[in-house]
């Protein structure tokens, strides 16, 4: 599917957020927070990088998707190309979503994985649910998602392993005093294991959003799978959110 | 324009098909393809019992290509002929089984269970998979262990049998000639190209396997190579596979020999390939003055 890019704008040093138009109302109504997008980098039709990049729905307003996402390598060196009212190829929603039958969530976002989970918080923080985010960063300067955060309200605890902003640490620091939620992470996967380490020592219920390289993002190349306690599982259908206890990371 | 081809004894609507493992069982795609575009879905390899593939990493991109290891991960092939072929019939595409095994009787009971599989019009043999009995060295490396196989699966099986060429030969005429003589009814080519990445600050492979598959545009010459040397070499159908991604790819293999083609990386990147390359044929054939695919097969002039 084609969409027309609305904006591609730097948000910090290496982050930026890139947002698209989808006037397909059947398709907007079904992405669900978690999923996620395999989005085509090269705005020019090239085979080289070949593959589209799995990107987290940061955020749906109205008929705009936006995605945030940090310059790594080539794929989002590219990425950063697009020009508003360019054409970009995107296959959207993808994936398996946050649950949502819980009434108390604790988001935990590492870095760019505030792409992961910001949609969720929001959401069910407009659905009367109570939530509360930890976001960590490296440094003041990279918590690019902040003001999207403070435009939706939602209750905060940033980190900075510097101290440049909030308390100085890691995000896993603040986890403790949030045992009485469900906790939902998205991050670098030092983080993510010592995150299902400690809630499966606290005994709290826990889900994972997890980022593997894929080829196809729908389910038919088995390329991206994961491995838990049930055998090896698609990233792409099966997740990208998993219950901690399933993984093995 | 009518675009139908007939192949051994089966009628398909058009000769752009998905390759084995690109397209999973069809229906992954649902959602973004029309998958009554596409002329025949050649399903993800089946063993005997359910195989549950290697260890991640499995992919990795290369230039105009990637490596793939998946391990040929699959839920078996009576759980296929059950569950999922059932669900496949409400499509108009035809469903070609892709078909492996360690040992020739395991080739052989996969043949068997898919005998009294209507949905099916015919079986694909991957034969780029380890020979157990002959210390793991691929079936389709060796023409007298591939014409062997053939045999015996021409033998086990009702249905018309498609031999899949592995590029990982010498002289894949050769395999060629040995596998239209043990009577297989169709060939296809190519399989993916064996390689290996390495990172480089890890020093480590970029696989948990180590090699993996090359597959992508970045292999179309070699296949467009090897499918006019088969095509010109045996009598049977060639089906064209390897880097095809747009209409022109789809053409260069009719032009070389094949009388259809399978479109495998392709659908990662484009999920509407096969519907794309389907429409750009048909422009083609109008504006060459070609009223059937037949007519274009081999029309090389050399
Ligand atoms: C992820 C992946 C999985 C594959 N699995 C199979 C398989 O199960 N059986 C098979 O015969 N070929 C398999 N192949 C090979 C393809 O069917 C095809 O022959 C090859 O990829 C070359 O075509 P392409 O360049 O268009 O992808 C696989 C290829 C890829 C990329
Ligand atoms: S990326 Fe292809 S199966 Fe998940």
């Amino acid at each position: 599917m084609n969409f027309k890019v609305i904006e591609n704008k730097k948000l910090s040093k290496k982050d930026f957020v890139l947002s698209v138009e989808v006037d397909e109302e059947s398709l907007l109504k079904r992405i669900k927070p978690g999923q996620f997008a395999m989005i085509g980098v090269s705005p020019t039709q090239s085979f080289d990088p070949l593959l589209k990049r799995p990107l987290g729905i940061f955020n749906v307003e109205k008929n705009v998707v936006s995605f945030i996402y940090r310059v790594y390598g080539r794929g989002t060196k590219l990425l950063t190309n697009f020009k508003q009212g360019e054409e970009i190829s995107v296959l959207l929603p993808l994936g398996n979503s946050i649950p949502e039958q819980f009434d108390k969530y604790l988001f935990i976002a590492g870095g760019v994985g505030i792409g992961g989970v910001f949609l969720a918080a929001k959401t069910f923080l407009q659905a009367g649910k109570d939530v509360h985010l930890l976001y960590g960063e490296k440094n003041r300067e990279n918590l690019s998602a902040l003001a999207f955060i403070e435009k939706y309200k939602i209750p905060l605890t940033v980190f900075t392993e510097d101290g440049s902003y909030g308390k100085k640490g890691f995000v896993t620091d603040g986890l403790t005093e949030f045992t009485d939620r469900v906790w939902v992470a998205c991050g670098p996967i030092p983080m993510l294991k010592a995150v299902k380490e400690l809630s499966e020592r606290l005994g709290v219920k826990c889900f994972l959003s997890l980022d593997t390289r894929m080829a196809c993002g729908v389910g038919a190349c088995l390329g991206c799978v994961v491995k838990t306690v049930n055998g090896y599982k698609r990233c792409c259908v099966e997740g990208p959110i998993f219950d901690a206890t399933e993984v093995l990371l | 324009m009518n675009l139908e081809v007939e192949l051994f004894g089966v009628k398909f609507k058009n000769p752009v098909w998905t390759a084995s493992g690109t397209f999973g069982f069809g229906i992954e795609y649902k959602d973004f393809v029309d998958l009554n575009k596409i002329g025949a879905v050649c399903v993800k390899g089946l063993s005997i019992n359910p195989r549950e593939g290697n260890e991640p990493p499995r992919i990795w991109e290369t230039p105009c290509g990637m490596l793939n290891a998946i391990g040929l991960q699959n839920p078996g092939v009576e759980y296929f002929v059950e569950k999922i072929l059932p669900q496949l019939s409400s499509y108009e595409f035809k469903v070609i089984a892709n078909i492996y095994g360690s040992t020739v009787d395991e080739y052989i009971a996969v043949a068997k269970t898919l005998n009294s599989a209507e949905g099916v019009c015919a079986i694909e043999l991957n034969i780029s998979c380890p020979n157990v009995k002959k210390g793991g060295l691929a079936f389709g490396v060796d023409p007298v262990e591939a014409a062997r196989l053939t045999e015996a699966v021409k033998k086990a099986s009702d249905k018309p049998v498609i031999v899949k060429l592995s590029p990982n030969v010498t002289d894949i005429v050769e395999i060629a000639k040995a596998v239209e003589s043990a009577g297989a009814d169709a060939l296809s080519a190519i399989n993916t190209l064996m390689g290996m990445a390495i990172d480089i600050y890890k020093r480590k492979p970029k696989l948990k396997n180590r090699f993996g598959g090359l597959s992508g545009p970045a292999i179309k010459p070699i296949a467009v190579r090897m499918v006019y040397q088969v095509s010109k070499a045996v009598s049977i159908p060639v089906i064209g596979i390897g880097g095809i991604s747009t209409w022109q790819d789809a053409v260069e293999f009719f032009l070389a020999g094949a009388s259809a083609v399978q479109v495998g990386t392709a659908n990662f990147f484009n999920p509407k390939a096969v519907e794309e390359i389907v429409n750009g044929i048909e422009s083609y054939m109008e504006e060459m003055g070609y009223s059937s695919v037949k007519d274009m097969v081999g029309d090389l002039r050399e």
